[in-house]
């Protein structure tokens, strides 16, 4: 077990996790520098493009040490954002340490600080890696005290790297084995093993990424999932490169895969423990969570067509994301749908890209709302995610909504600003300290409602970039909350209801009715917005009826592009969903998802 | 004032070919506005352009009599008048033309002299096209337009003077800058010189031109709704008092002076093009030429057909095509002439849509033609999406 080492790369998005882990699979010679971008770039463009891994990519590195011997460094990728700090945690739980990366130019932020705390929960070794360090702006020495001093990190441990030319890359490797300790574990005791991720491969189920912590493991072996109890023969294991590659069994201290004809991803949940069945562990690892979903919204296909094309869509998609739910759903303004649950708004906005871009289906999504709770006047109690589903107002004793505690880093000049946002958004018990001079850490309790909206968005905004936020759930409190409905021609257009705390309805309602107003086409006659709670309407618009569309000239050589123009005026009205007899656009509804910029 | 219908061919296009147009890819300077196929500064160009444009024509000599031939551009008459002499012997020489035949010219007014429209009158040209745009000098220079309104006035007088009994002049309105009373002032001014046809276009803002950019940086005042609900209003009461009848969404002519060229292309009929971006319409294809006339010329001298693209439609597709167009007719499309080209009628096609498009009262149906209300020309972008 002395030449095997297990740790993950941690940092705050853009810091570099991405370009270090590449510059390491391709310094250990595992892939040629020729193949290294065709390979590694091609996979989930998506994440890609936002710089965010959702799904991890493990890879066991050959390494020969200074020293001669040859290691097996196993890099535990892991997801980097707030919605997935869980799966984070399960992640960190496979390794004996980790690398904290710090980019030169930018110092500690918020994800830098709760990576941290999650290492530390899982008692990693911590190497902190300055990089960047080719950057004109990077500034080593300040960024090492920030470490030494706000972190409490041993500064004779910074390791100073560009990930981006590969310098000091080598140094990285050495500190990995002296300063990570080998794993420990009995390959002789009972089977246990933790799960970390699982993906799906349309051959072969869902395969289990896991670290063997005590025991080993074997083809043929009949295998039990200890949260659920379902029992599989494993068929095979193996070891990550960059595809995966078979071995005999894997033991105590490795990193590695099992399959065992397991059929969706859900039945393979991240942190449970697999045991033998016939000579199983005495408990379960530490820190299984069931992972609830948090945010909800309903999907409905522009063309009601692609309803049945949605529902394969996201059966596919739940293969590969146990932390998608979803059932039927209905609108009467956009026929059937499915009501979606996700971890956050990101995993929201991932999910719905890729069925957009993956599956070429068209949609509609519905204000994304949080899980209440209500207490109603038989003491029952109702948990409502739906706004349609909200009860009758008589019957309501009591609502509560799920609060959150936001931790923000931002330069001192900003905390005004951040200040008046987390007060918009009904913070309480705002703390801050001041974790390095001209840097304070505000902490703030939210309802999760309000943050799931553009809150990341807006932080960014007001702080030019430099705000850096995490999260974490607290409990359900009080509040008072209304329905708000819009009304389109008199017509309340139910996908877009949205529940509301009270002090808030009036500017929801007001800024809803705005943006339909602005991305509604003009139509032939003229439209009345409306917001409304009950019967009482709080805020109205009107778009005036389209007077004039019509091209002036249209003479032999113009046909084609004239014919071309109307197709596509007529493939854009396509795409709108009618309701009562206005054509509403995607991007209208898409729009009632958004706050003011102001 | 439809043409009497050309023979059928088998899959309800329309074989044989009366109509020819011609197109001159030169001006003097590039309004501001304008997204036409045109260059300024290829004056060196020109007698190699005309050379290639005579040898296209001849080599598709022959085939019917000629009914209709329109010379537009561009500004055609920037060339020499022997150019645009030469181009008009060598239609002659390729094609038989009618007795009858509506000969264009279009021409802008500073670039024609009284002799040059004494020539060009004598050569054949039988209609003249004048694109004055606006009496106001303050609006044409904001279109850019090279001429001033005392060439406009001179210009109408020198083709009345040259023997032009079918004169047409070109306005524009909704123009940055203009009021009601602006557009009343040049619309009464073109009106006094009683032409026979009138084209009043409202300004649109084609993208990749100068006005665009403007438009794009919010600096272009254009007049509001309200203002151009008004001019509208203008049009059709100085048009019907001058014995002008509407006959298309942008066009007004005197009792059988419609442009009969142009009917060819809302009736969705047969044509041939020549020249560099022209456009050719036969047997059921539609092709278009190379718009470069640096590139259409080497392609012509090569001996090559210099066609940039073509599309053949289905008929069904070319039925919906024959109805939109026809829609800009204010006399709309006979079902009658539908039914004997396509063999198909408009209910088939569309089914529901028809309806809903009258009950919109956008459309209606009157004496076995379909057409556009009132209401359904100001909205025939809406109207056409639908039909199309
Ligand atoms: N100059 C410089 N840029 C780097 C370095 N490492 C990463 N980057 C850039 O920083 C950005 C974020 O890097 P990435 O690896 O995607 O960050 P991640 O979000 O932590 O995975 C990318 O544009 C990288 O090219 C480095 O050492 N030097
Ligand atoms: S004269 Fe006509 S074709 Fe030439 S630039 Fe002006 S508008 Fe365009």
């Amino acid at each position: 077990m002395d030449h095997i080492r297990n740790f993950s790369i941690i940092a705050h998005i853009d810091h570099g996790k991405s370009t270090l882990a590449d510059r390491m699979i391709q310094m250990c010679g595992l892939i040629s520098d020729r193949e290294f971008k065709d390979q590694l770039l091609d996979t989930m463009d998506i994440e890609r493009e936002r710089g965010i891994t959702i799904k991890s990519q493990t890879i066991c590195l050959p390494y020969t040490a200074k020293d001669g011997k040859t290691y097996a460094l196993n890099l535990v990728d892991t997801p980097g954002h707030v919605d997935f700090s869980y799966e984070v945690s399960r992640a960190l739980a496979s390794c004996e340490g980790a690398l904290l990366i710090v980019d030169a130019a930018q110092g500690v932020e918020a994800q830098t600080l709760a990576n941290l705390y999650l290492a530390m929960e899982n008692d990693l070794e911590i190497i902190p890696v300055i990089n960047k360090i080719d950057l004109p702006s990077a500034e080593p020495e300040a960024v090492s005290l920030q470490i030494e001093e706000d972190l409490g990190l041993d500064s004779s441990m910074i390791q100073l790297c560009s990930a981006k030319s590969g310098q000091g890359v080598d140094n990285i490797f050495e500190a990995i084995i002296n300063y990570l300790p080998p794993p420990e574990g009995d390959p002789a005791k009972p089977l246990q093993i933790l799960i970390f991720d699982a993906n799906y491969d349309p051959y072969r189920g869902t395969i289990v990424s896991c670290r063997v912590i005590n025991g080993s493991v074997r083809p043929g072996d009949l295998i039990m999932f200890m949260s659920t109890g379902a029992r599989h023969r494993v068929e095979e294991v193996g070891i990550f490169r960059i595809k995966k590659q078979p071995c005999a069994h894997l033991q105590a201290g490795e990193v590695g895969y099992i399959l065992a004809g397991i059929k969706s991803v859900s039945d393979a949940r991240p942190g449970d423990t697999i045991t033998h069945i016939d000579s199983p562990c005495s408990a379960a690892l530490p820190g299984f969570k069931e992972i609830l979903p948090v945010v909800f919204s309903s999907l409905y296909p522009i063309a009601s067509d692609d309803y049945e094309d949605l529902a394969a869509a996201l059966d596919k998609l739940q293969l590969n994301d146990a932390a998608l739910s979803f059932q039927k759903d209905s609108s009467a303004a956009l026929g059937f749908g499915f009501r979606c649950g996700f971890l956050g708004l990101l995993h929201l906005e991932v999910v719905q890209e890729r069925l957009e871009r993956e599956f070429d289906i068209s949609l509609i999504l519905t204000v994304p709302s949080v899980r209440y709770r209500f207490i109603l006047s038989d003491r029952s109690e109702l948990m409502v995610d739906n706004p349609a589903h909200f009860p009758d107002p008589s019957k309501i004793t009591a609502i509560e909504e799920p609060y959150i505690r936001a931790s923000i880093l931002i330069p001192e000049r900003y905390m005004g600003v951040v200040m008046t946002l987390c007060m918009e958004r009904r913070g309480e018990h705002t703390k801050y300290h001041y974790p390095a001079p001209g840097r304070i850490e505000f902490t703030c309790e939210l309802p999760l409602a309000e943050a799931i909206y553009d809150f990341y968005d807006r932080l960014k905004s007001i702080t030019q970039g430099y705000g850096s936020f995490d999260y974490e759930l607290l409990d359900y409190r009080a509040s008072d909350l209304v329905k708000l409905d819009i009304l389109v021609n008199g017509e309340v257009v139910d996908a877009l209801s949205q529940l509301v705390h009270r002090s808030n309805a009036r500017p929801r309602g007001l800024s809803a009715c705005e943006r339909l107003k602005d991305e509604i086409p003009r139509q032939m006659f003229k439209i009345a917005i409306q917001a409304a709670i009950g019967n009482t309407i709080i805020a109205r618009t009107t778009i005036s009826a389209l007077r004039k569309d019509v091209t002036a000239k249209c003479y032999g050589g113009d046909i084609t592009r004239k014919r071309k123009l109307l197709e596509k005026q007529k493939a854009g009205k396509k795409r709108m969903k009618t309701v009562g007899n206005v054509d509403i656009p995607q991007s209208a509804f898409l729009a009632v998802l958004k706050r003011d910029a102001e | 004032m439809v043409r009497s219908g050309l023979p059928a061919g088998p899959v309800g296009f329309l074989t044989g070919v009366g109509s020819l147009y011609i197109h001159i890819p030169f001006c003097r300077a590039r309004c501001r506005y304008c997204s036409f196929s045109s260059f300024a500064g290829l004056e060196s160009l020109h007698q190699r352009y005309i050379g290639a444009v005579c040898r296209e024509i001849a080599r598709h000599a022959g085939g019917n009599r000629i009914d209709t031939l329109f010379l537009g551009g561009g500004t055609p008459t920037v060339l020499d008048r022997e150019h645009l002499a030469a181009i008009m012997r060598r239609c002659r020489d390729a094609f038989e033309f009618d007795q009858a035949a509506e000969i264009s010219l279009e021409a802008n007014p500073d670039t024609v002299r009284a002799d040059d429209l004494n020539v060009l009158r004598k050569q054949g040209f039988n209609r003249i096209s004048l694109g004055i745009q606006s009496f106001s000098d303050d609006e044409l220079k904001t279109l850019g337009r090279i001429h001033d309104s005392r060439r406009a006035r001179q210009a109408v007088a020198d083709a009345r003077a040259a023997g032009f009994d079918n004169l047409s002049i070109d306005l524009m309105y909704g123009l940055p800058g203009q009021t009601a009373a602006s557009w009343r002032a040049t619309l009464e001014r073109a009106l006094s010189s009683e032409p026979e046809h009138l084209s009043a276009y409202q300004l649109s803002i084609e993208e990749g031109t100068e006005f665009a950019e403007r438009a794009g940086r919010g600096e272009l005042l254009l007049p509001d709704e309200e203002v151009i609900a008004e001019m509208d209003e203008i049009t059709s009461s100085l048009t019907r008092g001058a014995g002008l009848r509407h006959y298309e969404i942008s066009n007004y002519a005197r009792p059988g002076r419609a442009c009969r060229h142009n009917l060819v292309y809302w009736n969705n009929e047969p044509y041939l093009g020549f020249g560099a971006g022209a456009v050719s319409y036969q047997e059921g294809v539609r092709r278009s030429r190379i718009k470069d006339p640096q590139i259409y010329c080497y392609t012509v001298e090569q001996g090559r057909e210099p066609v940039a693209a073509s599309e053949r439609l289905e008929p069904i597709d070319s039925f919906k095509e024959t109805v939109i167009m026809g829609l800009r007719l204010v006399d709309g499309v006979s079902e009658q002439r539908l039914r004997q080209r396509y063999g198909l009628g408009l209910a088939e096609v569309y089914g529901k849509t028809l309806d809903s498009l009258r009950d919109k009262g956008l459309l209606l149906f009157d004496d076995g033609h379909l057409k556009l209300s009132g209401r359904g020309r100001s909205l025939a972008n809406l109207v056409m999406a639908e039909l199309v």
